[in-house]
């Protein structure tokens, strides 16, 4: 006895035209990860460091101007640490790195009030920038635990 | 006289169905026509019986489309947990904040008053999120009776480290002619405060509240949404920011809150990670009373 031969698969091009997808419907997903802000921070935070410490060694104590730049330096170092961690894992180094930054800037402008004003444009927007590529690696993050429980 | 040679059986004849005697047996009077109907029987029977299946009275399965919306609204309310860390710590962070700036602004205050109304403060909140989010605490304060030798040879000599890397570090400071930080007792010092109390309020009472805000609520909270590793990293690195000093982050703020939050994943307790933390804070107190 012969085995029954299996229901034939519709081709593509079979298909009904009103099941295809529309060519402009699917929605272009974003590049990358968003942890290149997480490197432009560092950069800038470093950068930072040395014009702070360049510029206040005439106004400033040579022990304070170092601790300054210590400390810059090791925020830098946190934001490079965290910039190759969201290679790995994007959203949890941009929490990270959004917390860090906003504490510290807050934490400058409490023990500094005029210290808020200085670089409030740049401020504003590695706030912006690195809000969006959060919001960007929480949707990655979703859809791709929706396809694993899908799948 | 000569015994009887046939004796007749107590029992009644066969074939007696007289309303004295008792019924005959039901072999005894199978026809060879029955046995070959019980064969035949026997033969059309089934091997095995099969069971038929129970009813269902559950709600029926889900399709695809229902799972996956199920499945939506769970990554959803995960990630309502961030949200929640976050304004957890931004209720932390605001006090903090003002304490500090009020310090440092009025240099020659009553800093110990603000002290203790920023720990008051700092621990109702804590109590306030720990009762409100109880069910991430459920099980963590059990004692790890499970806890192998490695934990508390950790719980030992993870506050050994921590104190001798902050002695190096001060000790370097020291020798590279950076400001060290005011003594820090010098404000219970001078309000003669006892032993006792300087150890209660700086060794018992952090250890205690400031495990349960990070070992439990934001690590618990925020293992929903990434991986036990993440978690940790990234409650070790909120729990150093939050001291406000990067040395200290690097020195052993943030190494202690590694070890403690490895602990408390292991075990599931707590214990572990507040004996650290107090052995830690109780060791700094007493090298500062003994300077």
């Amino acid at each position: 006895m012969e085995n029954p031969q299996p229901p034939a698969i519709p081709s593509p091009s079979s298909t009904p035209s009103a099941a295809k997808p529309y060519p402009g419907a699917e929605p272009t997903k974003p590049r990358g990860n968003g942890r290149g802000w997480i490197l432009a921070l560092a950069i800038m935070q470093a950068l930072g460091g040395f014009f702070v410490f360049v510029t206040s060694r005439g106004t400033m104590a040579p022990e304070a101007a170092t601790i300054v730049l210590a400390t810059m330096m090791g925020l830098s170092a946190i934001f490079f640490g965290l910039w190759f961690w969201g290679k790995k894992s994007p959203f949890a180094a941009l929490l990270t790195t959004l917390i860090i930054f906003v504490t510290f800037h807050l934490l400058d402008a409490v023990l500094d009030p005029a210290s808020l004003a200085r670089g409030i444009f740049v401020k504003v927007g590695m706030l912006i920038g690195l809000s969006t590529a959060l919001k960007t690696a929480y949707t990655k993050k979703r859809e791709a635990e929706l396809q694993a429980s899908q799948s | 006289m000569s015994p009887d040679p046939d004796p007749v059986p107590a029992g009644p004849p066969p074939g007696d169905l007289s309303p004295g005697g008792d019924p005959p047996a039901i072999e005894a009077i199978a026809s060879p026509s029955t046995a070959f109907a019980e064969t035949l029987t026997a033969s059309l029977e089934p091997v095995a019986a099969v069971p038929e299946p129970l009813p269902q009275y559950g709600p029926p399965p889900l399709t695809e489309s229902q799972r996956y919306l199920v499945r939506r609204d769970q990554i959803e309310r995960e990630f309502l947990d961030v949200k929640r860390v976050c304004v957890f710590y931004a209720a932390m962070l605001v006090p903090l904040l003002i304490f500090t700036g009020w310090c440092y602004h009025t240099k020659a205050a009553d800093t110990l008053t603000a002290e203790l109304w920023l720990g008051g403060l700092l621990y109702l909140l804590i109590t306030g999120f720990a009762w409100s989010w109880r069910d991430s605490l459920r099980g963590r304060f059990a004692w790890p009776r499970d806890a192998g030798r490695v934990v508390w040879a950790a719980v030992v000599v993870t506050p050994a480290l921590t104190i001798t890397s902050v002695c190096l570090s001060f000790h370097l400071m020291k020798n590279w002619g950076w400001p060290i930080a005011d003594p820090l007792l010098e404000p219970m010092l001078g309000a003669g405060w006892p032993a006792i109390l300087i150890y209660m309020w700086i060794a018992v009472m952090p250890a205690c509240f400031e495990e349960i805000a990070f070992r439990g609520l934001v690590l618990g909270k925020l293992q929903r949404v990434m991986t036990p590793l993440q978690a940790l990293w990234v409650t070790a690195i909120l729990f150093g920011i939050l001291h406000f000093t990067v040395l200290s982050l690097a020195v052993f703020l943030v190494p202690l809150a590694l070890v403690a939050g490895r602990l408390t994943q292991r075990t599931g307790s707590l214990w572990p990670a507040m004996l650290i933390h107090f052995l830690h804070n109780a060791g700094i107190v007493t090298l500062e009373l003994l300077r």
